[in-house]
């Protein structure tokens, strides 16, 4: 029976009195709340904005209409025009123009590309038919004082060169009515006056006020893009049933065009993002893990160190059930005051969690989820407490064993005198980490559920947990190699040794934590590495050319920043130039998810070697060759293989405005750039398919090959004069862009190095903690050796290379993990989540460098421990005997 | 844009200001469709103040054509113009303003009646666009739709504005297709040198599919075409009816499919001026006789009461000669009222017409009360338009008829002002 009465004295007392000895416990989960919050945060922030945006952007739009592979010909407008008998139909173009300022310009001309200037979202509409599905508010226009009516705020659109603003916006950068503000859509830079401001409400919340009202015909004009329009969003009238309204809309479409509900798109980018979101999930509970780890540990050390009077309990007649029950209630304690902790720290972490991990969608996913826009977001009371639920739970699960092993202790036996503390408790099983090992091996063939790798993740636990648990046996294994070398190596090492193994389950528990800690910062280093080193030979074979053409404003993969044709047309006619290469690439829905669709001129790409083929063998010549005589193939990347399990020979369909039409895959490569899956044809196909020659006029980068001994600087300068004041472009050369690209990968990973840091850090406090109980147990050992003769600086001297032991185990069992857990990321994980295949690449610099960090680490920690063991008084201790 | 009788969203509050000044309007004597050119006209005022506040250079800048007065482009009706058909049942896009007008009354085998209008107007905004974009704004299209139902009683209308975009509504040249979504009537000159108008609009749940043939040609109204509307000049517009089209064709309504025939009645009519405030609004009235003769009367109301000089008529004969009436020469006397429980309005649905030095007496009475038009989405107004029957004596012979009656302003102005 589980006592209350018992619960104070016994448990909550002594922790009150004295918490320094749960201090590395709270402190781990704290921290691993903390990062766990902050990483949670970061994920249903850069969420949340871009699902407000399409709500507040919505208004009343029951459906929207889209063009299957790519934007909508104006041209099918006209036979759509049956629209209007289910409701009121808008058309719009959607973009995103930059906001350029002198910071940006500076910084274009500097030619480091991605200036990252503040985005706003563009929306150019038909205002006659608008005005019934989203809720515009003017706050304040030229015209006066009064709100305008509707052909007044007509009016005030269709001049030319006019765009209105939210008031967020003008706030923010002190913008006025008459203002002119310039904005970059691609290469292009407009002028446009604001004519208008729009009040807090409806679109004019959207990205926190980076939305920009224009009319349609303005918008295609500024952009480029005219002809195209990006939706027709449609309004059902209020008689009709939507789903059937919907089916019955869906059925009538002509090919190529799509209707879904607005949240549809929502929906694709959490898909597209799931992956990414889960694994930075997985990764934040590293922390937490450790922080279990310590818990557990602490409450071994608790049991340990109390048996005496858990003895007593168990005597008097309290069941083992709730001796357990104490114990474990101790570490929810704990753990609860961790957590409570960790809550508010993660709030405060998080602000950089959500920089780092908006930056990271932004450049891979959702374009202009920018800096500014990425707010203040705070967990719900519901999160918080489910949060600190799993937090309770984990812990408690940590706490189990040695509860348990509380709770079987035999009473006679430990009141025995004869007793001796080390041989307290069940060595650990030889079969536990077999078990482990084959959870693991189990759950590596389990495939990812909804694109998420929670298999892959299992496995790296169960692998990891495996090769912890040998940590007694490698304690015991050092222990008697040292006792067998104390001849050739010294007294000091054995007895160092032996203090370790005499401290079973503190140190075995210490050296487990550190070793995962270890484990996982190596494991992850290692797949960063690898990836890295895939990464920049790919880019190496790829990024063949000498200068690189591309519009300032093409982050990310939802913008479509193109150049402007009239700088293709130039750069392409410049005699130093010997040969170009273009491509251009679009985001097209493809089942729940999106891809891409990428169009070029496909032989000169290959000729160019831009492309590096994974299957078939002999993939680039036979592509060329079948390119002679049958463009009609697809080249598919592997991340888009993996994920739909498509294969040469296969065939994908493509819904195009003359109907669907299948394409065989011809063949699979490389493509890091991003995880969405391309689709890559080439561009007479595409012309034929969507009769669009826009891509090619207009790509989205042109690549340049230069004669022999040009200048390449000068050159340069002499494109970035050719194309004026009005056209924002950057102008790099192959170097330049694969820094670039290094730079955007590093950036990407900072945060998950970050996160180990924080783990590393833990489990070095774990270890300093676990010397620290190491001496209260050994004080008696550590009397009659002083009283045996051992000098001060002996006794330090033990504890100092009981600590290096203790390091050096750990980092060995720790490299072991490190390994089986990297071979897991690369080969399981990342395949999962993101489909691309990496070569496995230890690091060795980094390895070898954490080494000594590891070595001084201990050494140092070693220090104030070793001290209190020199300074035992050995006659006030055994006196106490 | 599909709205049933109690329509319009209203949301924005500009509408009362459109429906506070409509009620200002005054005109001297004005084309058929006079409300609706108010509230375009409105429309035009409110654009052209706004581009005179904030840019005033703008109207410098743009194309001066002959008849245009000093910074406003637009083409004013100052002189009777020479008349060429087919081409002027096209558009005139050098005047502001412009409408093609149907309304007519149609029968079953079976003799059920209904009433339609189908009406199209197109409005200049900017008279140069803004781009060359298709979408780039120069008029905006309004239409309107409706259907009476004299044996259930019921009327049903819908309104459309749009610009012309990349074919969403627009008129060919001579009228050979005028458009607003799927609504359209295409004009065409058959073999016989007869004119032939098909209309075709589907809205919910109405088809109106109707071939309109005549075989005389229009009537000019006013002087020779030119409708004078105010003692300014250039306070005038250009209008012409076909006065009697022999309708035939299909209505389809709520499933239920009807082969139709009877009589139809269209205005044309184009215009740059606008309106004098003072009036409350106007009355008017299409009556095709048994005799062949038809009667256009159309009367303005003053706020104060009284009836405005500018009012006016045509009377056509069976031989196909047409007289101007001038506004002494009739005269409008309303009897029973029916109140309208959606907008208050109150409209007269019996009235007395007489011509005596024609000695021409009539009755007209509305087939039934609801035929309101609450258009204030797209117009800013709104108005009754509907089938009637006519009865009575014409130069001592008996006669019978059908046609159109429409009445505007007589909505009590703290209604007009909810959208």
């Amino acid at each position: 029976m589980y006592r209350w009465a018992v619960l104070r004295p016994f448990i909550v007392r002594p922790l009150w009195q004295r918490p320094a000895r749960v201090l590395p416990a709270l402190l781990g989960i704290a921290l691993g709340t903390a990062v766990i919050v902050a990483i949670r945060l970061a994920n249903t922030s850069v969420l949340e904005a871009f699902v407000a945006a399409t709500d507040s952007l919505g208004g009343q739009t029951d459906v929207r209409i889209y063009g299957a592979s790519g934007p909508i010909d104006e041209r099918q407008f006209e036979q759509l025009l049956w629209l209007e008998q289910y409701g009121t139909v808008s058309p719009i173009l959607e973009t995103y123009g930059m906001l350029v300022d002198r910071h940006v310009e500076a910084i274009a001309d500097s030619s480091r590309p991605l200036a990252r200037g503040e985005v706003l979202m563009v929306l150019g509409v038909d205002l006659l038919q608008d005005q019934q599905l989203r809720q515009y508010d003017v706050w304040q226009w030229a015209g006066g004082t009064e709100k305008p009516e509707l052909f007044q705020m007509l009016e005030m659109l269709v001049e030319p060169d006019s765009v209105v603003l939210t008031e967020r916006f003008a706030a923010r950068h002190g913008v006025e009515i008459g203002d002119r503000i310039r904005l970059a859509f691609g290469s292009r830079v407009v002028t446009l006056q604001v004519r208008g401001l729009l009040r807090d409400t409806g679109p004019a919340r959207t990205w926190q006020g980076n939305f920009a009202l224009m009319d349609l015909a303005t918008a295609q004009a500024i952009t480029g893009r005219m002809g195209q329009l990006d939706a027709i969003d449609v309004r059902f009238h209020p008689d009709r049933d939507w789903q059937q309204a919907m089916n019955e809309v869906r059925s009538r479409l002509p090919s190529g065009l799509w209707v879904e509900p607005p949240a549809g798109r929502a929906g694709r980018v959490q898909t597209m993002v799931a992956a990414f979101q889960f694994n930075l999930e997985a990764l934040s509970m590293v922390a937490l893990v450790v922080g279990l780890v310590l818990v557990g540990t602490t409450v071994s050390y608790s049991v340990t160190s109390r048996r005496d009077e858990i003895a007593v309990l168990l005597a008097v007649g309290s069941s083992r059930w709730a001796v357990a029950g104490l114990f474990v209630t101790e570490a929810l304690l704990v753990a609860c005051a961790g957590a409570v902790l960790g809550l508010p720290l993660g709030h405060w972490l998080a602000q950089g969690a959500v920089q780092a991990t908006s930056r990271t969608v932004e450049t891979f996913y959702v374009a202009a989820v920018a800096e500014a826009t990425a707010g203040r977001a705070a967990l719900s009371a519901s999160e918080s407490l489910r949060c600190v639920l799993l937090v309770l739970v984990a812990a408690a699960a940590a706490a189990l064993r040695p509860a348990w092993q509380a709770a079987c202790l035999d009473p006679l036996q430990v009141l025995h005198p004869a007793h001796y503390p080390g041989a307290m408790g069940r060595p650990n099983r030889p079969i536990e980490p077999l078990l482990w090992a084959v959870a693991g091996g189990l759950a590596v063939a389990v495939p990812p559920i909804d694109g998420r790798p929670w298999g892959g993740f299992l496995a790296a636990l169960s692998f990891a947990a495996a090769l912890a648990s040998l940590a007694p046996a490698t304690i015991r294994l050092t222990a008697s190699v040292a006792r067998k070398l104390q001849r050739t190596a010294g007294i000091t090492l054995h007895l160092a040794a032996a203090y370790l193994a005499a401290g079973g389950v503190v140190t075995s528990a210490a050296v487990s934590a550190l070793a995962m800690a270890l484990g996982m910062m190596f494991a992850i280093a290692v797949m960063v590495s690898s990836f890295r080193t895939t990464v920049v030979y790919w880019l190496d074979s790829v990024l063949t050319s000498d200068l690189v053409i591309k519009p300032v404003m093409s982050s990310a993969t939802l913008s479509s920043a193109t150049l402007d044709p009239q700088i293709v047309d130039r750069v392409r006619r410049l005699p130093e130039v010997r040969a170009v290469t273009w491509y251009t690439s679009r985001q097209i829905p493809f089942g729940p998810s999106m891809i891409r669709l990428d169009t070029s001129d496909l032989d000169v790409l290959l000729e160019h070697g831009r492309v590096r083929f994974k299957e078939p063998a002999g993939a680039a010549l036979r592509v060329r060759d079948r390119l002679r005589y049958d463009k009609r193939f697809l080249l598919v990347s592997e991340s888009f293989s993996l994920r739909y399990k498509k294969y040469p020979g296969d065939s994908v369909v493509l819904h195009t405005p003359h109907g669907e039409v299948a394409l065989p895959v011809a063949a699979v490569y490389y493509d890091y750039s991003s995880n969405l899956g391309t689709l890559l044809i080439d561009f007479d196909v595409y012309r034929q398919l969507f009769d669009d020659d826009r891509p090619q006029r207009s790509p989205m980068a042109l690549s340049l090959y230069l004669q022999e001994n040009t200048n390449v600087e000068k050159l340069s300068n002499r494109i970035r004069s050719l194309v004026g004041k009005d056209q924002l472009i950057y102008c790099v050369t192959n170097k330049e862009l694969r820094a670039e690209a290094l730079r955007i990968f590093d950036s990407t990973f900072a945060i998950t190095y970050a996160l180990l840091v924080i783990a590393v850090l833990v489990a070095i406090v774990g270890v300093v903690a676990a010397l620290y109980r190491l001496i209260q147990l050994h004080r008696r050992e550590l009397a009659l050796m002083s009283c045996v003769g051992l000098t001060p600086w002996q006794l330090k001297k033990i504890v100092l290379v009981a600590s290096l032991l203790t390091a050096m185990l750990s980092y060995g069992l720790g490299w072991a993990i490190g390994m089986a857990l990297s071979i897991i990321l690369v080969y399981v994980i990342n395949v999962q989540s993101f489909g691309w295949t990496i070569q496995l690449h230890a690091p060795w610099e980094f390895l070898a460098e954490s080494f000594t960090m590891v070595v001084l680490a201990a050494v140092l920690c070693g220090w104030w421990p070793a001290r209190k063991a020199a300074g035992v008084d050995p006659i006030a201790v055994l006196r106490d005997e | 844009m599909n709205e049933k009788q109690h329509g319009g969203d209203g949301h924005w509050e500009g509408q009362r200001v459109v429906s506070d000044r409509l009620q200002d309007i005054s005109t001297s004597r004005l084309g058929r469709r006079a409300f609706l050119a108010g509230a375009l006209s409105v429309v035009c005022a409110g654009c052209r103040e706004f581009r005179n506040r904030s840019n005033p250079e703008l109207t410098v800048q743009v194309n001066r054509l002959p008849g245009g007065e000093a910074g406003d482009p637009w083409c004013r009706a100052e002189q009777p113009r020479a008349w060429q058909f087919p081409g002027d049942h096209g558009a005139h896009p050098e005047y502001r303003l412009e409408w093609w007008y149907y309304t007519g009354n149609v029968w079953d085998a079976a003799g059920r009646r209904f009433g339609y209008q189908l009406t199209f107007f197109r409005t200049g905004v900017r008279w140069q666009p803004a781009n060359e974009s298709r979408w780039a704004l120069r008029d905006v299209y309004i239409a309107h739709l409706a259907i009476s139902d004299v044996v259930q009683r019921r009327h049903q209308f819908w309104q459309r504005i749009h610009r012309q975009g990349p074919g969403w509504a627009g008129v060919e040249s001579a009228g050979r297709r005028i458009w607003n979504g799927d609504w359209e009537s295409r004009i065409a000159v058959d073999s016989s040198g007869g004119t032939c108008h098909q209309l075709r609009a589907e809205s919910g749940a109405l088809v109106l599919d109707l071939l309109l043939t005549s075989h005389v040609p229009p009537v000019l109204h006013g002087q020779e075409g030119l409708s004078r509307k105010g003692s300014a000049p250039g306070n005038a517009s250009y209008y012409y009816s076909f006065t009697r089209l022999k309708t035939q064709g299909r209505l389809q309504w709520d499933g239920q499919r009807f082969e139709v025939r009877g009589d139809s009645w269209m205005d044309h009519e184009f215009s740059s001026s606008f309106l004098e405030p003072s009036q409350q609004g106007w009355d008017w009235f299409s009556i095709q006789l048994d005799n062949d003769c038809e009667l256009m009367l159309y009367q303005m109301r003053r706020k104060d009461g009284s009836h405005d000089p500018a009012s006016s008529g045509t009377l056509v004969c069976s031989d196909g000669s047409s007289e101007v009436l001038s506004a002494e020469q009739f005269q409008l006397v309303p009897h029973e009222s029916w109140k309208s429980s959606h907008t208050s309005g109150i409209y007269p649905i019996a009235w007395s017409v007489g011509l005596p030095q024609h000695d021409i007496e009539l009755d007209v009475r509305a087939l039934f009360g609801q035929q309101e038009m609450d258009t204030r989405r797209t117009t800013g107004m709104a108005y009754w338009e509907g089938a009637i029957d006519v009865e009575g004596v014409w130069k001592s012979r008996k006669v019978k008829g059908h046609g159109y009656l429409e009445m505007t302003g007589r909505i009590p102005k703290n209604e007009d002002a909810h959208g």
